[in-house]
């Protein structure tokens, strides 16, 4: 059970290269952390893992994306939110009911999955929002929204979650809260990819790293060996840690 | 010749020809013409995929006007020229979107008092802004199993919400910001 990149490059229609070649394997209860510049290709990356590459961001992809043997050239989005689940940067562009029980159920609804009302309990359990099920979504505080997104998330049950840049509007209590959040549901078997610029968080958290430059991974390894040098961080243009300075 | 001044011409023409296919009787002909000419352009500036991601929302409600003319017993020729002059007049703003820099728009409006001209920049420069949000929401939405189908209302209402939410509270920034840089009406 895995995710399996098997040399990928896509272009948008611009004709600008944004992944180059991409090889690689994420295994299942994997913490992956993928650093790199703006406009380096990290997103672009996870968009392919969730199929929205394809399938929604128009471009040509070449080579073939596996989520558990299952290519998702062959599956809808949809069908791949089953198995892959993604908390974007903005909450904002979410949310969209009238209490924070409806907004969690909407994922659940959508897949046809059991148990809808258990699971939004136990997800609003798992990230803090127990009692908040009767509350308006938008007069929540910038941290509980992006938590609720990551409950939408959990309710659904994915085997995998990817997470875009989920603290950088975020301070830093709650970022510190959500990576306590994402570390106790990865302790529970799931696998997690984040989209990070925050260095200190992954090193602290994440147990696979992956540098993204120019389109290309440049690193990929266990955190602690990918993001030992401050020096080499600097020069490839990545926040260094804290502790290592 | 300046560009402001060309662009002030193209919009006036705009302005002109719109007011034709919206007004002008019996104008079947006309607007046929016109939309032929349109799809002669995206042909050859192979524009098409643009286009008709363009046009695409409008072909329910092309179809849903289509039909009610046809069953309040009005003739097929009266029914077909509603529907053609959605299509021409959204066409045209095609035209002109794709032929002029939105900034040239902006400053071929500034004979207008500066509020005037103001909000219009204002509003034009969202225009970019919008439809970038329209596909984030709609990936995102997407990304939650979302998908669209024959119930309109149960359909859009996850795009439409958090796209206004985005909007008002864009709108409220763009006001203060403004107004801590002394802007007043």
């Amino acid at each position: 059970m895995s995710i399996v990149i098997d040399s990928i490059s896509f272009q948008y229609e611009s004709k600008k290269i944004i992944l180059d070649s991409i090889k690689l394997k994420i295994k299942k209860g994997d913490f992956v952390a993928i650093l790199g510049k703006n406009g380096s290709g990290k997103t672009s990356l996870v968009s392919c893992i969730n199929g929205l590459i394809p399938h929604a961001i128009p471009g040509k992809l070449t080579g073939n994306i596996f989520i558990d043997d299952k290519n998702t050239r062959d599956q809808s989005i949809g069908e791949i939110s089953k198995k892959v689940g993604t908390v974007f940067q903005d909450p904002d562009l979410v949310i969209f009911n009238l209490t924070v029980e409806e907004e969690v159920a909407f994922g659940v609804k959508n897949l046809n999955l059991n148990n809808p009302e258990k699971r939004v309990h136990d997800a609003l359990e798992t990230v803090g929002l127990a009692g908040f099920e009767k509350r308006d979504p938008q007069n929540l505080s910038g941290g509980q929204k992006q938590l609720l997104c990551i409950a939408c998330v959990l309710a659904m049950g994915t085997d995998y979650i990817i997470l875009d840049e989920p603290i950088s509007n975020l301070d830093y209590s709650n970022a510190k809260l959500v990576y306590q959040i994402l570390k106790s549901i990865h302790e529970k078997g799931k696998t997690i990819i984040v989209v990070e610029h925050d260095t200190d968080m992954v090193w602290e958290n994440s147990t696979i790293t992956i540098i993204i430059e120019d389109s290309k991974i440049i690193m990929n390894g266990l955190t602690k060996q990918v993001l030992k040098n401050n020096q080499e961080l600097i020069s490839l243009g990545i926040r260094p840690i804290s502790k290592n300075l | 010749m300046n560009e402001i001044i060309l662009t002030r011409i193209k919009l006036i023409s705009v302005l002109i020809i719109s007011n034709i296919i919206l007004f002008y009787k019996d104008a079947f002909y006309l607007n046929l013409i016109f939309f032929l000419f349109i799809l002669f352009y995206v042909f050859i500036r192979e524009k098409f995929f643009e286009y008709i991601s363009w046009l695409k929302p409008l072909f329910i409600a092309v179809i849903i006007i289509f039909v009610i003319q046809l069953l309040t017993k009005e003739s097929l020729i009266v029914s077909a020229l509603s529907s053609l002059r959605i299509l021409s007049l959204s066409s045209l703003i095609f035209l002109l979107i794709q032929t002029t820099k939105l900034s040239l728009i902006v400053k071929a409006l500034n004979f207008l008092p500066p509020q005037l001209s103001f909000v219009l920049s204002l509003s034009l420069g969202m225009i970019p802004q919008l439809t970038k949000e329209i596909k984030q929401v709609t990936i995102a939405q997407q990304a939650r199993g979302h998908k669209i189908n024959w119930n309109i209302l149960k359909s859009y209402l996850p795009i439409l919400v958090p796209l206004f939410t985005k909007s008002f509270i864009r709108s409220e920034q763009i006001s203060i910001s403004m107004q801590a840089r002394g802007f007043t009406f």
